[in-house]
């Protein structure tokens, strides 16, 4: 409490200190050549102070607080330089020396890199790491993290980023993962019908400058996430003409980038085209993935001498998409492809006041628009009409031939079909932001950061549609730009106090809260708020005594919750149709039935007690640099609780069939007959020749299943991230990343399900269709239904290590990379538990209804009772089913054969055995070579050695060849050339 | 016999010689049967006199043969047997009171009555059609008018009452797991019962399959397919059956009703003509092979289908799929198949497996799927012209008793 106190303290003096300032004026010049650097950004970033060169180098940074601080540089085709200044007058004539990114530089990186200074955990991928590895597709750079796994890119292979995470986990990781492109959320709430990051395929990977990765705790300014942010930073500045071309067994990619001077003062225009395409399989053409982007961006520093304004406004397009054709030499003209066009525009301006109560006011505005159209051509044939069902109304419907017909008989012969899916999520943002920053004393720092971050997210698309329904099979229209549009209006605050002692030492804590208020008018959901704290803390401490052993030792460690919203999938469920064939009659001389069919439209189920995805995550860590040895180790805890999670609800039915064979005695001959159908009895009307005859019927018992979306129980992950850089040489270094990982989720929710399906049964019949509440469900996507299963979680963990040596030859200007990725522990074990005790039983044999309560035994079958069951005629009224089971036994073998396939099975015995994987790796040579200043070859190979090794996996004791496997890449290799001009 | 009743004649005769010095006057009576001149030789008339004394003699290629007797009063009997493979056909016809003697006309006209017992199986597979058509576009192959060919082997009809069509698990030959199939063995070899996957049809009780007929049974799509489909069938005739049962349900709710793999019938075919479906397994259609199916007919003794398959222990699941829907089968007890067909995909036989025991089919037959190709059983030559009427052969070996033929035997 006296710690809070303090801190509080502190800020407040920060806030209310009023101190002198001086200025620092200098030059910023290339290291080489002498000349100045036009468009570097030279920051102190613990002050908020910013300035932009201008075209000859020079930049004033003017109302410095005296003290030491750190300035930097950042500009295009340089490398990022930092240096300490220590201000208790005016600086002028400050010349800062940044060298060109090249391979003559002795300590070029080529590799991600710990963010240095960070509060939290971060890393930083730079151009050049991006090069040397030739990243293609966004989705594979979290391969460059510790212990990342080598992903062979190719772009019809639309995976999403998902952090500290892996695959087919609780908890919606990759949902939860926030991207953004040079501060434009790629927003994916919008879309329908998937539960995940946004698709990162579509940006251009040439026209990137750097990608942060923040796996720690985000600053408040970051919402709407809860498994971290990717940032990406594209070209700002000036540059030469770059042409790239990429080219691996699948993909092939070009690019022109430049980075145009207005002159004088107007500012600097980057211009950037890229075209790469991807095929599926490399000896077909027929199935391929391209993007054709082109960017625009403009940059400019206004008011120079008064009050600095940064504006930068960008224009960015796609048109490309996916395409798969039926080879023409296989089949006729059908094809598959999606459209995919994309337009993203920001405005971003920064204000420098530079005044005592506002240090920086930054305004963004922006706005991306995707259109996504699916387009499938295809050819189809039939003997017999078919009927097709685009019923919207409850009730009994009988066939037509007319396209406006509720159901619609379809032709006989052959025709193609064209059919649409329409897609077209928009996603506005504007965040008002301002910084004030502060030091106080030479000793203390202070920013605080209040800002204001109104999104709105919609659907303009059409849904899936047809040009033609008298063609058009079973579907109905679901319009999603019908659907209510989604709103968030956030406000957030953070302090930052920045302390000092000794010389070097500095303790740094963090502070943020931030409150969504979520706004879906014209839902059930109406208004939903929620808060997201955030707390940092960083001490740094630096040796200074010369040559010691331990150079500097910095320790953070943070707290932080963040909320993950809703999607449209979420909100707003499909509708159901449940249609099922009532009658008959035969088929006429042109193959034409016309068939009745009982529609029940449901609309979908809107849950009022739904809750927002939530992370509470916790971040420690530590950086060394022992000597010649740099150290990285980060820990992290994090459990997400009210993961969004898809149900099923059932609601009894009962319908009216009528047998063909009650057409028997009807004496109206068939070419005469006409049929009718009462839409709310069902019953069957035969009308010919001046008679009508109602047909008898039948009523019949089902289920109607509908889904709704729910809460999970809470997902647990924890794990440990390193990164050892050891200089062995100046021309060799060694890195070791790795990453121990552990994953840990029950699932607890009590969910509906018929294991075998929902029943129909006669309504005169003794048995009646029954259904199971089953505690938890094992699956991990949002997107599917919750279903009854053994399992009801998992536990795994996790244990990689990656091994580079990185042989730098500045003389030849050459780099090259030998990495080992080793798995050094995979194992996974299904869970099934409920409240901490056991779930199911283990039995003996296969075909067994009682069986020992399931403690993890080893090579058993597994069942699983539902907690309760309900009945058809009193669904509301949950009955104990393991007692009426062993009722049933003895007194009703009807009801319990019938409770008998309510039980869940294990498909196997090994089903709950650990699966753990003997260790195996693979190895990828990467190198890159520049030819002068102007040309630049990459070659690259993963798993190089094609290794023919197998693994053992402990669940089935059975041995896996690693070749072709999940386990480890395929042989893979590519090469690219850059042209500067 | 015959000897000893003239030598007894001769004796009472001489006898009466001594007594009375008179000679006994007999006379010819003559018996003319109508309906057995094909099986004359395998018929006998019997006389029989008021003293239970009696004579029989063959009847010659016209259905007649004499007898000569003293006057009196006598009983004519006809008896005749003829014995198939499959039949035992008894001949019979009878007078009695029959006065022999010099105002009678000393004649005999009788008509034979035909009774035929069926002796053995007479049931059996003729043809499987399965693997569909190509298209008249060029777009592939159309499989949905599959159709079963029963054929009855015998000059009796035979009822189809309590008559069902199943297949064996696992759907098609080549499929990689066969889930009854353990260590190289079928687990239900050495047990008295082969499993019907998914679902059977069986006959309305009134069905039956005449003598030397055959009955087609379309799979699915009982309508005429060449309308679309030139080198498909045409289902739609009254004398077809096919199968059809959309109100069939299995208990995970699941219904036959599928129209692209099971339309309305043709409004030609009478719905007493529909097999009706005992669903247990899931889907929404029959699921018969394409390529590879094992088809087998059985007939429940004892009890109806129905309730066969009502019974707690008749369903049965491969050891590790207990309770699981999707490999449900009907415990189908070998004694009671009549026949039964594997087949193999011509173009996947080294990865195909047998799901039939030895007993009902010690071979297989291959197939390729698509081409409209069908399987055929071989006609038993010999015995056809025996008979006067196509006989197929059926030695429980589809190796040596079917062939591929290029096209169904319905086009």
């Amino acid at each position: 409490m006296l710690k809070i106190q303090t801190i509080l303290f502190m800020m407040l003096v920060s806030l209310l200190a009023m101190s002198q300032s001086y200025r620092i004026s200098g030059r910023v010049v290339d290291a080489e050549s002498g000349d100045g650097v036009g468009f570097a950004y030279v920051m102190i970033p613990e002050l908020s102070l910013w300035a932009v060169a201008d075209d000859g180098g020079s930049f004033v940074l003017r109302n410095v607080a005296p003290g030491e601080s750190l300035l930097q540089v950042n500009c295009m085709g340089y490398e990022k330089f930092s240096t300490k200044v220590t201000v208790n007058a005016d600086i002028d004539n400050l010349v800062l020396n940044i060298n060109a990114s090249s391979l003559k530089i002795s300590d070029v990186v080529v590799v991600a890199q710990r963010k240095k200074s960070s509060i939290s955990t971060s890393y930083s991928i730079d151009r050049m790491a991006l090069d040397n590895q030739q990243i293609l597709n966004m989705g594979s750079v979290s391969s460059l993290l510790p212990g990342g796994r080598t992903v062979n890119d190719n772009l019809t292979d639309d995976s999403r980023l998902a952090l500290r995470s892996e695959k087919l986990e609780m908890g919606n990781a990759s949902f939860g993962t926030a991207v953004e492109v040079d501060g434009v959320r790629m927003d994916n709430n919008a879309t329908m019908g998937e539960v995940s990051s946004a698709s990162t395929r579509s940006v251009a990977t040439s026209d990137i400058e750097s990608v942060d990765i923040v796996t720690g705790i985000p600053s408040v300014e970051y919402g709407d996430l809860s498994n971290g942010v990717v940032k990406i930073n594209l070209h700002r500045g000036k540059s030469p003409y770059v042409v790239e071309a990429k080219v691996n067994q699948s993909t092939s990619q070009f690019s022109l980038n430049k980075g145009v001077d207005m002159g004088g003062r107007r500012g600097v225009v980057n211009l950037s085209f890229e075209h790469a395409r991807s095929l599926r399989e490399i000896a077909s053409p027929y199935t391929s993935y391209k993007r054709n982007v082109l960017s625009l961006r403009y940059s400019n520093l206004f008011f120079r001498s008064s009050m600095p304004l940064n504006l930068t406004f960008g224009v960015s397009g796609n048109i490309g998409g996916y395409k798969s054709e039926q080879d023409p030499d296989r089949n006729l003209d059908s094809y598959d492809k999606e459209d995919e066009r994309l337009l993203r525009l920001n405005l971003d301006g920064s204000l420098l006041v530079n005044s005592a109560w506002l240090t920086d006011l930054s305004l963004k505005a922006n706005m991306s628009l995707t259109s996504r159209l699916k387009d499938r051509y295809y050819n189809s044939s039939s003997s017999s009409a078919q009927p097709y069902i685009h019923v919207m109304q409850t009730g009994y419907h009988v066939a037509g031939i007319s396209s406006d017909d509720d159901i619609v008989l379809g032709p006989t012969g052959y025709w193609y079909v064209h059919e649409y899916n329409e897609q077209k999520p928009l996603n506005a943002n504007f965040v008002l932001k301002a910084n004030r920053s502060k030091r106080v004393g030479s000793a203390l720092t202070t920013k605080l950061m209040l800002g204001a971050d109104f999104s709105m997210s919609g659907n303009n698309g059409r849904g899936r549609y047809y040009n033609d329904l008298s063609v058009a099979p079973t579907w109905r229209e679901y319009r999603y730009d019908a659907l209510p549009w989604l709103y968030n209006l956030a406000f957030y605050a953070e302090a930052q106090v920045a302390r000092t002692f000794r010389s070097s030492d500095k303790l740094t804590l963090n502070a943020g809260l931030r409150d969504d208020m979520t706004m879906i008018p014209q839902s059930a959901y109406n208004t939903v708020g929620s808060l997201s704290p955030r707390f940092s803390a960083r001490y740094l401490w630096t040796n200074d005594n010369d040559g010691a052993l331990v150079e500097d030792v910095a320790l953070h460690a943070g707290w932080g919750r963040s909320v993950k919203l809703p999607s449209f999938q979420i909100l707003y469920p499909q509708e159901s149709y449940f249609d099922i064939l009532t009658f008959t009659p035969g088929t006429t001389a042109d193959n034409k039935a016309y068939y009745a069919y009982y529609t029940y439209a449901s609309k979908p189920l809107y849950n009022d007690d739904l809750k927002f995805q939530m992370t509470n995550q916790t971040d420690v860590g530590v950086e060394m640099t022992l000597r010649a040895v740099k150290l990285s180790l980060s820990g992290f805890y994090t459990t997400t609780d009210n993961a969004y999670r898809m149900v099923n609800s059932f609601t009894p039915l009962q319908y009216a069939f009528t047998s063909q064979a009650a057409l028997e005695d009807i004496t109206i001959p068939s070419a005469d007959r006409s049929y009718s159908i009462d839409s709310s009895s069902g019953t069957v009307t035969v009308s010919g020749n001046g008679m009508q005859v109602a047909l008898p019927s039948s009523l019949r018992n089902t289920f109607l299943k509908n889904r709704q979306y729910v809460n999970g129980s809470t997902v647990r992950r924890y794990g440990l991230e390193w990164m050892v850089d050891v200089e062995i040489r100046k021309w060799l270094t060694f890195r070791l990343d790795g990453i121990f990982y552990r994953y840990r989720a029950v699932d607890e929710t009590l969910i509906a399900g018929t294991p075998m399906g929902v029943g129909d049964y006669l309504a005169s019949s003794a048995l009646q269709p029954l259904v199971g509440y089953y505690r938890g469900s094992g699956a991990s996507s949002a997107t599917d239904p919750s279903t009854p299963a053994v399992s009801n979680g998992s536990e795994s963990s996790h244990c990689r290590q990656n091994a580079s040596f990185t042989l730098r030859v500045p003389k030849a200007r050459l780099i090259m990379t030998l990495k080992t990725e080793v798995s050094l522990l995979n194992k996974t074990r299904q869970l099934s538990q409920a409240n901490g005790n056991t779930r199911g039983f283990a039995i003996d044999k296969a075909g067994d209804i009682e069986g020992a309560p399931f403690n993890g035994q080893e090579d058993h079958y597994v069942i699983l009772y539902p907690e309760f069951y309900s009945t058809w005629q009193q669904p509301d009224e949950l009955i104990d089913f393991a007692e009426a089971l062993a009722n049933a036994k003895v007194s009703n073998r009807q009801l319990y054969q019938q409770l008998s396939q309510l039980i869940v099975r294990s498909s196997t015995a090994y089903y709950f055995n650990q699966n753990k994987v003997s260790p195996f790796c693979s190895m990828n040579f990467l190198v890159t070579k520049e030819i002068g200043d102007h040309v630049s070859l990459s070659f690259y190979a993963n798993n190089f050695v094609n290794t023919m090794k197998s693994v053992k996996e402990s669940q089935t004791r059975l041995e896996t060849s690693l070749f072709d496997s999940k386990y480890v890449p395929k042989l893979y290799y590519g090469l690219s050339l850059k042209l500067k001009l | 016999m015959k000897k000893l009743f003239f030598l007894l004649l001769a004796v009472f005769l001489v006898s009466c010689d001594k007594d009375d010095d008179k000679t006994i006057k007999t006379y010819d009576l003559t018996i003319s049967v109508n309906g057995v001149e094909a099986v004359f030789d395998s018929c006998y008339v019997m006389v029989i006199d008021q003293q239970n004394n009696s004579n029989s003699c063959n009847l010659d290629a016209s259905g007649v043969t004499t007898f000569t007797v003293p006057a009196g009063i006598y009983e004519v009997y006809l008896n005749g047997t003829v014995t198939d493979a499959y039949c035992r056909t008894i001949y019979n016809a009878s007078q009695t009171g029959v006065v022999v003697g010099d105002k009678t006309a000393n004649m005999v006209e009788l008509t034979a009555t035909v009774t035929k017992m069926q002796t053995a199986n007479p049931l059996v597979i003729k043809e499987v059609y399965c693997g569909g058509c190509q298209k008249d576009d060029g777009s592939g192959k159309f499989t949905n008018d599959k159709c079963i060919i029963l054929y009855n082997n015998s000059s009796l009809a035979v009822s189809l009452a309590n008559v069902a069509v199943g297949m064996v698990e696992p759907y098609n030959a080549e499929a990689g797991t066969h889930s009854f199939l353990t260590g190289g063995k079928l687990t239900y070899e050495s047990d008295n019962w082969i499993p019907g996957i998914n679902g059977i049809w069986y006959f309305n009780s009134s069905a039956e399959i005449a003598p030397y007929s055959e009955l087609v049974v379309a799979v699915n799509g009982a309508i005429d397919h060449t309308l679309s489909y030139s080198n498909s069938v045409n289902y739609a005739k009254p004398e077809y059956y096919c199968m059809y049962d959309p109100e069939a349900a299995s208990s995970d709710g699941g219904h036959y009703n599928n129209t692209s793999y099971h339309p309305s019938p043709s409004e030609v075919i009478p719905s007493d003509h529909y097999l009706k479906a005992i669903k247990y397994g899931k889907g929404n259609a029959w699921p018969m092979s394409q390529t590879s199916p094992a088809v087998f007919i059985f007939k429940c003794e004892n009890n109806s289908v129905e309730q066969y398959v009502a019974k707690e222990d008749s369903l049965v699941y491969p050891a590790d799929k207990q309770g699981n829907l999707t490999y449900a089968c009907l415990r189908v007890p070998r004694a009671w198949v009549l026949d039964g067909v594997e087949i193999f995909n011509s173009d996947a036989v080294p990865s195909s497996k047998k799901r039939m025991t030895p007993d009902i089919d010690n071979g297989y037959v291959e197939m390729k799927g698509g081409f409209g190709h069908s399987v055929i059983r071989k006609k038993d030559e010999a015995a056809s012209a025996a008979a006067g009427h196509d006989i197929y052969v059926d030695t429980n070996n589809s190796s040596n008793d079917f062939y591929e033929a290029d096209k169904c035997s319905l086009m």
